[in-house]
C-alpha cells in the first residue's frame, strides 16, 4: 500500500516524546489561514517552484504537455488551472528549481528509513509520529503504516486536526499510543472564518477521545486568530470541564512568520508573511491564562519562536 | 552544582581569560592558504612565528584561532639579537639549541599575576629568536611534494608522560641525566653523551625559571599589603620554591608542577597533549584529602586555574585502566567539575566506553550541553585503542590512551607520529588521473581507477621522501629537549624524541584532504561519463577548469548524481572503497624510523581555503566553495537526515584509521522547553559510538547570533561566544573570517 509523504523530519524533538521519526501525510480538510504546510492541503500530487533557483533555461516549458508553463519577465510562471500534475517538468529540470511537492512511499520504503533511527528512539525514549495535512484522509495507508510500527515495538503518535469521521478516528486507536490533537479555536464561527470549518466535530471527538487515549493537545498561537485571552481561556475551560484528567499536555505553539516561502513556491498569497513573533512576555501571558483556566501548572508548555522583549 | 571556590577571584581570571583571547593575545598564525591545504607553507618550518625574521607579513598570514599557551604583550622578544646562536653562530645542533634555549629562559619574565594561585605564562617562543628552517634539499623535497599534493611539517604533537616529572622532580630527572651522560661518555657514545650535556643545560634553566617565580612571589609578598594578595602570592612561593628542585608532595604544587613543565615546554614548540590528568592527579588529591589538607571544592578551583592559564588543555579524563576495567576516578569528577566553573573555550577529551560510570558520562554531556563550546570532546576509548593494537601498539602500551589533539591521541609518554601535521590533498591525484586518462582516451571506469591508483601511490611516495629527509634532519633543527624529559626511553637512550630509534612508536601520521568531494567526484565520474557516456572526460576536464562557467546545466548533472552521507549503498560503496585505497597506499609506505604511514580522515581547516587552490572538481563544486569538511559528507549534501549521514560515516572501520571526527550543528530550536539537553547529547553519541564511531564535535548554533558577531564582532555579548570550530575550539569573533563563512555553512540539522 501507497501514501502520498510531503514531508520527512528525521530526529524531531517537538513532537511528542524523545527523539522521533515524523511522517508528513498530503491532503487537508481545513484550509487554515495562518497554515505553515500549504503544500499538503491537496491530496493529490503537484509541483512548486523555487524562483531563486531557476537558470531559466527553459527546459520545462518544452517538456510540458498541457502548455501550462510560461516565461514571463525572465521568471516561470505555471498556469495550476491547466496543469495535470503529471511532474514531467519536475523530472528534466536541472537545478530541481520545480520539484513534485511529495513523494509515494510504501509502508516497507517508510519503515526502511524509520529503521534506521531505532537506536535514538530507543534511547530517548521516542517513536514515529504521523502528522499532516490530516493524516486520517489517507486513513487505510496510515493504519497499515501503524500496525507495522507497532510490531516492531515503537511508540506511535498521530497528529490530528480532529476533523475527521468518528469511526475513522477510533479505527487507529488500537496502534496509537498518544494523540496530538490540534484545538485551534473555541468560537466556532471564528473557527469557521480562519479554518473554513465548523469546531462540533472537533470538540465532539475530542470528548470521546480523551476517554480512551493519551491526549497532548496543541494550540498554535496565531496574531489576531487564537491568541487572544478570551480564546486561550475558552479552549482552557473546555479542557478543564472535559478532558483535564485525561490530557497529558496541553502546548501552546508560537507561530513563526517562516512559511512565506512556501506559498511563493505554490504562488499562493498569505496575510501573514509579515507578522512579527509573539513576544516571550506576550507568551508567557498566554501561559498563564491557560494555566488559571485549566488549574494544571505542569500540563502547560510553550514552544517556538519567540521575540526579545 | 554548587561549588565553594572564591568566585571572585576565578571570576577575574575568567575575564581575562577571555579578554586577551578577544583582543588577538592568543593568536595561532599560518603563513599562508598553503600551509592549510598542504600543512606546509615553504616558508616557516612549523606554525607561523608570531614576530621576528621568520615571521609572515600582518596582512597576508592567517589566524586560525585563539588556541595559543602564549600571551603577546606586543613586540618581539627583546633579546632576539642577543641570541647566543647570533652572537656566537649558528650550528645544526642540540649543544647549540640548548644553549640559545637556556639564555631564552633566563631573558624570559617569571610572571606572577593578581588573583593567581597557580603560576606560569609566556610572551614569546624560540621560534621567534632562533633559526628555525631546515636545509634546501628538504624543502626542495617539499616543494616537490607539494606538486603533487602533499605536505608536512615534523614539530610537536605528541603527549608526553607527566608522570616521569611529577615522580622525580626537575632534580631527579637531572640526576637521571647526568647518571646516563656518565654512562655514555664511559662507553665512547659520544652523540648521546653530548645530547645528555645539552639536556643539562636546559634542565638547569629550568630550575632557575622555576626558581625566579618563587622569588617573584616572594617580592610581591613583600610589598603588598591586601591580605587575601599576599595569602596568594605567600601559596606561590612555597608551591614554586617547593618544587624547584623536589618532585611535588602536595595537590597543588603538582598542579604548579604540572603549569610550569607546559610553559618551558610549549615555549620552545606549538601544542601538545598532556594525558590523563585524571590518572596524574589521583594519588596526590587522594593523598591530601586523607591527611586533610585539601578540600574537593579546593582541587576544583586549583584545576580551573590550571586551565585557564594554559588557554585550553589538551587533557583526558575517562577512558579504562591497564586492566581494562573503567578508569574513571574522584578526580575524573574534579577534571570536569572545574570545566564546569569556568566554561568556555577548552579541550578536554572524555573518553567514553560502554563500562564508564555512567552518571559520570551523562554529567559531561550535560555539561557540553549547557556550556555550548564543544567541551568535552567525546571520543570513543576502545576504538582508539583498537585502532593502535591493529597498527602493532603493544597491549602493554595500548591501554594508556590519551585523547591529545583536534582528534587525534597518544600512547603517553611512548609515540612520536607527526599527529595531524602532515596532509595528503587527495583530490590532486584524481585530478592527475582524469587528465592522464583523457590523453588515453581511457573509457572504462576500471581503467581510469587503476591510473588514479598510480598516481596516489606516487604522491604518498614523494610524501615519504620529504619526509624522510626531514627525519634526518629534525632532531639536529629543532630537538624537543623538554618534552624528551618526560618520554620513555629518550634520557636512557640519550636521544631526542624526535630522533630516530628514541621513542617505541614513530608512524607517520597523515591527514587526508577531500575525501568526501573525491568520492563524489569519482561516482559522478563512474555514472555519467563511464557508464553512461553522456560527457567525455574532455568536457568534464573543461567545464572543472572553467569553474563551470556555460556548462551550469551539466554541472547540475554531476551535482545530482547520489552523494556520501546519505546511506545510499552504491556511493557509499564507493566511499570505503576509496577510503581504503588510501589507507592501504599509505600503510605501504616506510619512514627511516622503521614504521608506516597511517592516515586521519580528517584536517582541521584547510577545506577552507583549498577551493581557490585547487579549483571546481567533477561533484558539482565550484571554485570558491569550500571542500568538504575532514571526512563529513559535503556541506548540504546529506538529505536523507542525521542518522542517514552517521551510517554512512560508519560504514569504515574507524581501527583502521588514526581518527575522523563527526561535526554536528544543531540550531537552539532543537531543544524543546524543559527539555534535558544533555540527555540529548547523551543519546547521539551514545548511537554513534555504538556504531564504531570515534569521535563527536557538538555545537549548538544559533545561524542569526554568528551572523550578526561576524558584523559587529566588538558586541560585549559576543565576547564568550566560543564554538567548536574543529577539533579545536576558538572564540568566533576572532576566528578568520572565511573560517566564519565556512562555519555558517555547514549544515544545520533544523530537522534532523
Amino acid at each position: 500500500m501507497n501514501g502520498e509523504v510531503f514531508d520527512i523530519y528525521r530526529l524531531s524533538s517537538h513532537d511528542g516524546p524523545g527523539l522521533r521519526t515524523v511522517i508528513f501525510l498530503k491532503g487537508c480538510p481545513l484550509r487554515c489561514k495562518w497554515c505553515h504546510n500549504p503544500e499538503s492541503f491537496k491530496t493529490n500530487k503537484e509541483v512548486w517552484i523555487n524562483h531563486l533557483k531557476c537558470i531559466k533555461c527553459g527546459k520545462c516549458i518544452l517538456e510540458c504537455p498541457t502548455n501550462s508553463l510560461k516565461m514571463v519577465e525572465n521568471r516561470i510562471i505555471l498556469d495550476r488551472e491547466s496543469c495535470i500534475n503529471c511532474l514531467k517538468c519536475s523530472e528534466i529540470c536541472p537545478p530541481k528549481a520545480i520539484t513534485s511537492v511529495s513523494k509515494t512511499y510504501s509502508v516497507e520504503e517508510l519503515l526502511k528509513i524509520i529503521k534506521r533511527e531505532i537506536p535514538f528512539m530507543e534511547k530517548s525514549g521516542g517513536g514515529v509520529t504521523i502528522s499532516g495535512g490530516e493524516p486520517l484522509l489517507q486513513s487505510g495507508f496510515l493504519i497499515e503504516l501503524l500496525k507495522n510500527l507497532k510490531s516492531l515495538n515503537l511508540h506511535t503518535a498521530v497528529d490530528t486536526c480532529g476533523f475527521i469521521s468518528w469511526d475513522k478516528l477510533n479505527s487507529i486507536l488500537p496502534y496509537t499510543d498518544l494523540i496530538l490533537y490540534d484545538l485551534k479555536i473555541y468560537n466556532d464561527e471564528l473557527h469557521k472564518e480562519y479554518t473554513g470549518v465548523s469546531n462540533k466535530l472537533i470538540l465532539e471527538n475530542l470528548k470521546k477521545i480523551g476517554k480512551l487515549a493519551e491526549i497532548w493537545i496543541r494550540t498554535p498561537l496565531i496574531p489576531k486568530a487564537t491568541s487572544t485571552k478570551e480564546n486561550i481561556a475558552h479552549i482552557g475551560q473546555f479542557i478543564k470541564e472535559n478532558l483535564i484528567d485525561n490530557i497529558s499536555r496541553w502546548e501552546l505553539c508560537a507561530f513563526n512568520p517562516l512559511a512565506s516561502d512556501k506559498y511563493i513556491k505554490l504562488n499562493m498569497s498569505w496575510d501573514y508573511s509579515n507578522d512579527n513573533l509573539l513576544s516571550l512576555h506576550e507568551l508567557n501571558n498566554l501561559k498563564n491564562i491557560a494555566i488559571e483556566n485549566i488549574g494544571v501548572s505542569e500540563k502547560v508548555i510553550t514552544s517556538g519562536f519567540t521575540s526579545k522583549d | 552544582m554548587d561549588f565553594k571556590y572564591d568566585k571572585e577571584r576565578i571570576g577575574a581570571l575568567i575575564e581575562r581569560s577571555h579578554t586577551l583571547a578577544v583582543e588577538n593575545k592568543r593568536n595561532v598564525y599560518v603563513d599562508n592558504p598553503e600551509f592549510l591545504v598542504y600543512h606546509w607553507s615553504g616558508e616557516a618550518a612549523a606554525f607561523s612565528p608570531n614576530t621576528g625574521e621568520l615571521s609572515a607579513a600582518e596582512d597576508t598570514r592567517i589566524n586560525i584561532g585563539d588556541h595559543n599557551a602564549r600571551v603577546d604583550v606586543g613586540g618581539p622578544f627583546p633579546f632576539a639579537k642577543e641570541m647566543p646562536s647570533k652572537v656566537k653562530g649558528f650550528e645544526y645542533s642540540c649543544g647549540n639549541w640548548a644553549e640559545d634555549y637556556a639564555f631564552f629562559l633566563d631573558h624570559s619574565p617569571a610572571e606572577v599575576l593578581e588573583n593567581e594561585r597557580v603560576v606560569g605564562e609566556f610572551h614569546w617562543m624560540l621560534e621567534e629568536a632562533r633559526f628555525f628552517q631546515y636545509p634546501e634539499a628538504q624543502r626542495k623535497l617539499g616543494r616537490d611534494a607539494r606538486e603533487l599534493g602533499a605536505g608536512g611539517i615534523s614539530f610537536t604533537h605528541t603527549c608526553p608522560d607527566l608522570g616521569i616529572g611529577l615522580k622525580l622532580g626537575w632534580g631527579g630527572l637531572l640526576d637521571k641525566v647526568k647518571a646516563n651522560r656518565e654512562k655514555f661518555t664511559k662507553y665512547g657514545n659520544i652523540p648521546s653523551a653530548e645530547y645528555l650535556a645539552a639536556s643539562e643545560v636546559v634542565l638547569k634553566a629550568i630550575m632557575r625559571y622555576v626558581e625566579k617565580h618563587a622569588d617573584v612571589a616572594k617580592d610581591k609578598f613583600e610589598n603588598e599589603t591586601d591580605t587575601k594578595n599576599r595569602s596568594n602570592y605567600d601559596f606561590i612561593e612555597k608551591n614554586c620554591r617547593a618544587i624547584i628542585s623536589e618532585p611535588p608532595k602536595t595537590f597543588a604544587q603538582a598542579v604548579q608542577w604540572i603549569q610550569l613543565f607546559t610553559t618551558v615546554e610549549r615555549i620552545n614548540g606549538h601544542g601538545n597533549g598532556y594525558g590523563r590528568l585524571d590518572q596524574l592527579l589521583i594519588d596526590f588529591y587522594r593523598k591530601d584529602i586523607k591527611d586533610g589538607i585539601l578540600t574537593k571544592d579546593e582541587a576544583v578551583s586549583l584545576i580551573a586555574e590550571l586551565y585557564l592559564k594554559y588557554g585550553g588543555n589538551y587533557w583526558s579524563f575517562g577512558g579504562r585502566d591497564i586492566n581494562s576495567k573503567d578508569a574513571t576516578n574522584e578526580m575524573s569528577w574534579v577534571c570536569l567539575h572545574a570545566y564546569d566553573i569556568t566554561g568556555g573555550y577548552n579541550h578536554l577529551g572524555l573518553m567514553w566506553h560502554e563500562d564508564i560510570d555512567k552518571e559520570f558520562f551523562n554529567y559531561g554531556c550535560d555539561v557540553l550541553a549547557r556550556h555550548n563550546c564543544g567541551t568535552p570532546t567525546l571520543v570513543n576509548f576502545d576504538v582508539l585503542r583498537d585502532s593502535q593494537l591493529r597498527s602493532g601498539v603493544k597491549e602493554e602500551d595500548a591501554w594508556n590512551m590519551a585523547y591529545s589533539g583536534c582528534q587525534w591521541y597518544c600512547v603517553v609518554g611512548n609515540e612520536y607520529n607527526d599527529q595531524d601535521l602532515n596532509s595528503f590533498v587527495l583530490v590532486q591525484p584524481m585530478q592527475k588521473a582524469m587528465k592522464i586518462a583523457e590523453d588515453k582516451n581511457i573509457t572504462d571506469f576500471e581503467e581510469f581507477w587503476s591510473i588514479y591508483d598510480t598516481e596516489v601511490d606516487k604522491t604518498a611516495e614523494i610524501l615519504k621522501d620529504f619526509k624522510n629527509e626531514t627525519y634526518k634532519w629534525q632532531a639536529k633543527v629543532w630537538p624537543e629537549m623538554v618534552t624528551s624529559l618526560c618520554m620513555h626511553g629518550t634520557i636512557e637512550s640519550g636521544r631526542d624524541v624526535t630522533d630516530i630509534q628514541a621513542v617505541k612508536y614513530n608512524f607517520t601520521s597523515v591527514n587526508v584532504l577531500g575525501v568526501p568531494n573525491v568520492i563524489d567526484s569519482m561516482f559522478a565520474m563512474k555514472k555519467l561519463v563511464f557508464e553512461q557516456k553522456k560527457y567525455t572526460l574532455k568536457q568534464l576536464i573543461e567545464a572543472v577548469e572553467s569553474d563551470w562557467e556555460s556548462n551550469e546545466i551539466m554541472r547540475y548533472d554531476f551535482l545530482h548524481q547520489n552523494k556520501f552521507g546519505n546511506d545510499i549503498d552504491d556511493v557509499d560503496e564507493l566511499g570505503v572503497r576509496i577510503s581504503e585505497h588510501i589507507r592501504e597506499i599509505l600503510e605501504s609506505k616506510r619512514n627511516i624510523k622503521g614504521f608506516n604511514f597511517r592516515p586521519s580522515l580528517f584536517q582541521y581547516m584547510g577545506h577552507t581555503y583549498a577551493g581557490e587552490l585547487l579549483g571546481a572538481t567533477p561533484d558539482g563544486r565550484k571554485r570558491a566553495e569550500p571542500f568538504a569538511h575532514g571526512m563529513n559528507p559535503m556541506h548540504g549534501r546529506n538529505t536523507e537526515g542525521m542518522a542517514a549521514t552517521m551510517d554512512s560515516f560508519c560504514k569504515l572501520d574507524y581501527t583502521k584509521y588514526q581518527g575522523g571526527s563527526f561535526q554536528v550543528e544543531i540550531q537552539p530550536s532543537f531543544f524543546p522547553e524543559g527539555s534535558r539537553k544533555g540527555d540529548l547529547v547523551e543519546t547521539f553519541a551514545k548511537v554513534f559510538f555504538e556504531k564504531g564511531g570515534v569521535q563527536i564535535n557538538l555545537n549548538t548554533i544559533d545561524l542569526e547570533k554568528l551572523k550578526d558577531a561576524m558584523e559587529n564582532p566588538t558586541k560585549q555579548e559576543y565576547k564568550h561566544l566560543v564554538v567548536k570550530v574543529t577539533g579545536y575550539s576558538a572564540h568566533f569573533v576572532v576566528l578568520d573570517r572565511k573560517f566564519q563563512e565556512e562555519f555558517i555553512q555547514r549544515v544545520n540539522y533544523a530537522s534532523l
